[in-house]
């Protein structure tokens, strides 16, 4: 399935490709139009893919394209492309979920074993207060034409979510509404945001484009830029320890502190120039980072050694979980497996 | 029984022709022979000439969809080239020139469309590669990879790394990356010059210069016997620079070279391609025969036996059954030999045995004549039809001169008066019978099919010339032949005549009411059966790979070999999405057919699919840092433009307008079940799609959106109509300037140019409309769904056509139902035996059914016109039937045995075609002529009522013409 699914090869890209690519090469954020102007200009019609319609269920799900992945302690659960919310307890079969909506599914965090939420494509937000069972839309905005990235469940009624050009959301009643959050030092720099995460001791922590890191410690009333170790983007954030994080990002760019507040960062050496997309704590010491051409490596935290694991697969990974000794891996070619960690 | 006017007319008709033949033999006799021997004049000179386009429904929606895009997105007529590499992976220094040498070797074939050829050396096979602040995009071969030599080790892994990238893994590289493929589009007439592609040449191109030139150990120099003068040896073209008297070639210049061993009979045949230089240094490409060509052989330097060379593709196939021709007609001559060898034993007279063949042979003589003048070459795949009006003449040629043997042995009477009373008695039914056939064949070709009514005009050709062999040239000669003392041939007929009466007597208990409910019984189970099994007949092929060639054929493994190495296979079905223009960047519209694309996906039977949608992911993923969070379809309008802009329409995944964008579907098999699952899928997505877009866009409904589908064909239809009238044009030596210049391509842009704003005027939007297909597997889908819709509407025509011309023959109804139950009876066990073989019903087998039928009733004419003619002379059923036994019913007897022998042969063959013909025909040669002679009988024994004599009359056997 792997080589099926993409299998564009030579024809994504036609000879002229060069040139389209040399008039467009260098793309920032000021280049790209914001989601408002879009909107403007769309046609009067209303597009088709306005009204939320319900995701279908396909056998060839688990091998599409899946985006992210965690453990509710009872089951694993992942998301992807056209709105799939796929169900496992086992990391082998997966059963594909009734969702509300088909929209491309970015992210997923649970509070606990019951409730959770899953954000993705067309700002879409999805709650379950079952374990998974049965989910509800909570955000629906295509009009926006902007995607949220990552999700935080703090607990039943608290959650933030995050995506493209500053888009930065949250909800203090469990979902019944969702609201942006006031953060001008993130609203100004209009740069997407890739990762939200709570560290050891209650911090919430936001990387993502340009080396972009923005704290809060007061539980979110305040946002505060932080001094970036690099410029490139950081697509993947991990607590560790009481204080530190792990960032990992563009072209094997891997950071370790472990202070976040103190902002002085470490290296990773990560061997090649291949891109982080996820990383996840395996245990209290070791942390997972997975990205392009289907790379996984082990980061002890204690030394900030990285090691490369022999990968199942060669396509980009999006994200990671780890289960049963073993790893839950997530991308392109859909959902995959390790079985130890040797 | 029948009116005595019609009697009488078919008495005036008897006595018109009668003097035509009869009066002055020697002349006519003559005038035969001129035009056979101008036949056969004519009939040497016939090409084989196969088609693809002509072998497609081009009138079916889909060929008109697959037509109209055939310039955007490459057609049907794929051929893919794949080398592989025996030990180790492709990223070798030999193994990349010899991609690069079979790329060029394709590229530079007789009617490729250049633009269309892909494999890692072709400019339009590139990879993007994320880097901080952008991406890069070129090559998989890097500019400076070295056009001679080695590679360095570094620059061989820098290929691999591209080719990962590129993600071609599956389609180019093969899936362990131990191979690659070339893949180019055939264009059967070339857009230039008009000509039409000679698949045969192609084929021996293929094989010589792309696999020969590195699988053969030896390498072939093809030198001039003597000077090749220019109008003496070979034929100008249009607008070739050579005039007559010009040398092409001297005596022993090297004219060209191969890699294929030739046997000297192909050499003879084949024409030659060489380039012959000119003085200012320019090449022209000329055809030089292999009879003026003298052969050395000598070592391959660019033999290598480490790499494998598979090919696959639609010519190849063509050229594969032209080379079994040979075979093919070799199978022919073995079954003539034994039919004349059965005759003999038969009529114990070797004179006797060989003019049914001669008037056969003398048939197919005037059939191929009769086609070349009508313009037409013999296709390949309709090679059946000349066995089949030799086996339709020798079976009315063993009647004829069983007949005429009777009239002598019988009746005393001497060679003229035999052959003139025989003429009386079985002019008119035979001749029905023929006309019979023709009728049936008339009707097959009302099939929209450009081979299928070829076949139909080639079988009415050679029918109507079984008339004149069999019914004038057979006669004459029969009033020369000499049987020597009349009383010893009387007796040696009547003891050789005597050896079966115990069977005959045997069988004519058939017309004891006890046995014939018995065999109507045995009928009705049969029929019971046949119906039953009939129903698991499968509409297109059963099988993998292609049933017209054996399974372990070198092109069905080739086949094999590529399907199992490369993921993508060779079934592919293109579904044409179509939409605005500029509707590539609309997200709603991209939408549709990701969402149509994902669908295919999670079909049975599909393996993968590929279209704008999906790539735009890719690349959009890429301006986003190759994020999969990204690798989603661009929701905004910019970010999908900037999307799709690296995908040029040489990818085949848009047209220039972007309005058009195919899904490329690839199966896993081209089974007909498979097939029909994925059009159906297409179909109800359409239908769903359509429905949800007019819920929310209520500013169109869906009839201004079928009148918009509609302007879009007609446009389509405008534009190749235009094509086809330049075509022609050019074809007639017309340059640019000239051809503009015609009044009717003037005419005709204005119509395209009308149809074009019909088209933009309806400027509101409408939901995609997924149109089906392009692909060799679309052609299948269209083919199949003719068949199955045609099949049997074209059989009841057939049989309505057969019922008018029985009916014509004897003006009863008893004739109707007695032939015509036991042949419809055989038809249907016909379909059921080909659901047991696994043959499926396609294009090539449908005019089997036509062909069981044919024969079938000529058997049924002749048992039945003698069986009634007994009755009405006063024989009881029982004596009248015996009699019939002995007069035509052993005849039916032997041509059914004869043709079933001589068919049998052919399944030794080496074309599956032939096997699975041969079975078919085996069992239709020998069910009829049971149906003839036991169930007919069976039938009218219900249906005749002998003629009651007068006390001491005794019955006679008279024609009641």
């Amino acid at each position: 399935m792997k080589t099926e699914t993409r299998v564009l090869g030579a024809l994504g890209l036609a000879a002229c490709a060069a040139f389209a690519l040399a008039t467009s090469a260098h793309v920032s954020a000021q280049d790209k139009p914001t989601g408002e102007g879009a909107a403007a200009d769309a046609p009067a019609t209303v597009p088709v893919s306005v009204r939320p319609r319900p995701a279908e269920i396909m056998p060839r799900a688990p091998q599409a394209l899946v985006m992210g992945v965690a453990n509710t302690g009872e089951h694993l659960i992942a998301v992807g492309d056209h709105g799939e919310i796929l169900a496992s307890n086992d990391g082998r079969n997966w059963a594909q979920l009734a969702v509300p909506v088909r929209s491309p599914l970015t992210a997923v965090s649970f509070v606990d074993a019951k409730d959770g939420w899953v954000v993705g494509h067309d700002a879409v937000v999805l709650h379950t207060a079952d374990g998974g069972k049965t989910w509800t839309l909570q955000n629906f905005q295509p009009e926006l034409e902007n995607p949220f990235l990552s999700v935080l469940a703090i607990d039943k009624d608290h959650a933030y979510a995050v995506g493209a050009y500053g888009l930065f959301y949250k909800t203090e009643d469990g979902g019944g509404t969702w609201s942006e959050v006031s953060a001008p030092v993130i609203k100004d720099a209009g740069l997407h945001l890739y990762s939200i995460r709570k560290l050891g001791n209650g911090d919430l922590f936001i990387a993502g484009e340009q080396g972009l890191l923005v704290l809060s410690t007061d539980g979110g009333k305040t946002w505060n830029k932080q001094k970036s170790p690099y410029e490139g983007t950081f697509f993947g954030a991990v607590p560790v320890g009481a204080k530190g994080a792990l960032l990992c990002g563009l072209r094997g760019n891997a950071f370790l502190t472990s202070d976040v507040r103190g902002g002085k960062w470490q290296k990773i050496d990560t061997t090649a120039p291949t891109s982080l997309f996820g990383c996840e704590a395996v245990d209290a010491g070791t942390v997972a980072m997975v990205g392009l051409n289907g790379i996984i490596q082990l980061v002890d935290t204690a030394t900030g050694k990285a090691r490369n694991l022999k990968s199942p697969g060669d396509t980009p990974y999006s994200d990671v979980v780890s289960f049963k000794g073993g790893l839950v891996l997530v991308g392109e070619s859909g959902i995959q497996h390790l079985d130890s960690l040797n | 029984m029948s009116d005595s006017a019609t009697e009488s007319r078919a008495h005036k008709i008897l006595r018109a022709i009668e003097p035509l033949i009869y009066a002055r033999r020697k002349l006519t006799m003559g005038i035969l022979l001129i035009i056979t021997a101008f036949f056969a004049w004519q009939a040497s000179k016939i090409q084989p000439d196969a088609g693809f386009d002509k072998s497609i429904p081009l009138k079916h929606p889909y060929m008109q969809v697959y037509k109209q895009y055939q310039e955007s997105f490459g057609g049907a007529n794929t051929i893919l080239v794949a080398l592989m590499q025996k030990d180790g992976d492709i990223y070798n220094s030999k193994f990349l020139h010899r991609l690069k040498q079979v790329t060029d070797a394709v590229f530079f074939l007789p009617h490729i469309d250049r633009s269309q050829v892909q494999s890692l050396f072709t400019p339009n096979v590139t990879y993007i590669e994320v880097v901080e602040g952008g991406f890069f995009g070129t090559n998989v071969i890097p500019a400076d990879y070295p056009a001679e030599g080695d590679a360095t080790p570094e620059m061989l892994a820098k290929v691999k790394d591209h080719v990962g990238k590129a993600n071609i893994i599956g389609r180019l590289v093969s899936n362990n990356q131990h191979g690659a493929i070339v893949q180019a589009d055939l264009l059967e007439i070339d857009p230039v010059t008009g000509e039409k592609l000679d698949y045969g040449q192609v084929a021996n191109l293929i094989e010589d210069k792309v696999r020969g030139h590195f699988a053969s150990p030896d390498k072939f120099i093809y030198k001039a016997k003597h000077d090749i003068v220019v109008g003496k040896d070979y034929q100008r073209k249009l607008n070739s620079p050579f005039k007559d008297g010009d040398v092409l070639f001297k005596q022993g210049e090297v004219v060209t070279d191969g890699y294929v061993p030739y046997s000297p009979l192909k050499r003879w045949i084949t024409d030659f391609s060489a380039a012959r230089h000119l003085d200012d240094g320019s090449a022209v490409d000329v055809f030089v025969s292999g009879r003026l060509l003298d052969v050395e052989q000598v070592k391959n330097e660019d033999y290598t036996p480490d790499i494998e060379i598979h090919i696959v593709g639609f010519a190849k196939v063509v050229g594969d059954v032209i080379d079994a021709t040979f075979q093919v007609v070799l199978f022919f001559l073995l079954t003539l030999v034994m039919t004349m060898i059965l005759l003999w034993l038969y009529v114990g007279n070797f004179k006797l045995a060989v003019l049914p063949l001669v008037c056969s042979i003398t048939a197919v003589i005037w059939e191929f004549g009769l086609l070349r003048m009508f313009g037409k070459g013999l296709d390949p795949f309709a090679i059946l039809v000349p066995f089949l009006i030799l086996a339709v003449s020798v079976s009315h040629g063993v009647q004829y001169v069983n007949a005429w043997v009777g009239e002598i042995a019988d009746n005393g009477r001497n060679s003229f008066d035999a052959s003139l009373f025989t003429w009386r008695r079985l002019a008119i039914y035979g001749t029905m019978a023929i006309m019979t056939d023709v009728a049936g064949f008339a009707m097959i070709g009302l099939i929209p099919v450009g081979i299928i009514q070829e076949m139909a005009l080639n079988a009415c050709l050679g029918m109507l010339a079984i008339i004149i062999t069999n019914k004038v040239m057979m006669p004459i000669w029969l009033t020369w032949v000499g049987v020597g003392d009349p009383k010893a041939f009387k007796a040696k007929q009547d003891r050789r005549d005597g050896i079966f009466d115990g069977v005959w007597r045997l069988l004519s208990n058939m017309t004891n009411p006890k046995a014939a409910v018995t065999a109507l019984v045995i009928c009705a189970v049969l029929l019971g059966l046949g119906l039953w099994k009939g129903k698991d007949l499968q509409i297109g092929d059963s099988q993998k790979g292609v049933p017209e060639l054996l399974p372990d054929s070198r092109y069905n493994n080739d086949n094999a070999a590529i399907v199992s190495n490369f993921a993508l296979g060779t079934d592919l079905i293109k579904v044409i999405a179509e939409t605005d223009a500029d509707a590539c960047i609309n997200s709603g519209v991209m939408d549709q057919i990701y969402h149509m694309a994902w669908t295919l996906d999670n079909t049975k039977g599909v393996q993968s699919t590929l279209s704008l949608p999906e790539l735009s992911r890719l690349v959009y993923s890429i301006f986003v840092e190759g994020s999969p969070k990204f690798y989603v379809l661009a929701r905004n309008k910019d970010a999908l433009g900037q999307a799709i802009k690296p995908i040029a329409p040489p990818t085949g995944m848009l047209n220039e307008s972007c309005s058009a964008m195919p899904v490329w579907t690839f199966l896993g098999d081209h089974r007909a079940t498979t097939i029909k699952r994925v059009v159906d899928v297409v179909k109800d997505f359409g239908d769903t799609n359509s429905k949800e877009f007019f819920e929310t866009h209520k500013d169109v409904d869906a009839k201004y959106c079928d009148a918009k589908n509609e302007a879009r064909r007609d446009l389509g239809t405008q534009k190749l109509k235009l094509q086809h009238m330049t075509e022609v044009l050019h074809k007639k030596g017309l340059s640019d300037d000239q051809v503009n210049a015609d009044s009717g391509i003037a005419a005709q842009q204005k119509t395209l140019g009308d149809a074009d704003d019909k088209l933009k005027g309806m400027d509101k939007q409408c939901p995609v409309n997924f149109a089906l297909a392009s692909g060799n597997v679309g052609v299948m889908a269209a083919t199949n769904e003719l068949v199955e819709q045609l099949e049997k509407r074209i059989l009841l025509y057939v049989y309505i056509a057969i019922i008018i011309c029985v009916y014509l023959s004897f003006f009863e109804w008893q004739s109707l139902v007695s032939i015509m139950l036991p042949l419809a009876l055989v038809s249907w066990l016909a379909y059921a035996v080909m659901a047991v073989l696994g043959i499926g019903m396609k294009i090539a087998t449908l005019p089997v059914v036509a062909l069981a039928v044919g024969i079938g009733v000529d058997y049924g004419i002749y048992v039945y016109a003698t069986l009634a003619d007994a009755c009405a002379g006063g024989y009881t059923l029982k004596e009248g039937y015996f009699k019939t036994l002995k007069m035509t019913g052993k005849a039916v007897v032997f041509t059914g045995i004869t043709l079933g022998f001589g068919v049998a042969t052919w399944l030794f063959s080496g074309l599956q075609f032939q096997r699975d013909m041969g079975k078919l025909l085996v069992f239709m040669f020998t069910a009829n002529m049971f149906g003839a002679i036991l169930i007919l009988p069976a039938i009218a024994s219900f249906l005749l009522k002998p003629r009651k004599l007068a006390p001491g009359e005794k019955p006679v056997m008279v024609s009641r013409h």
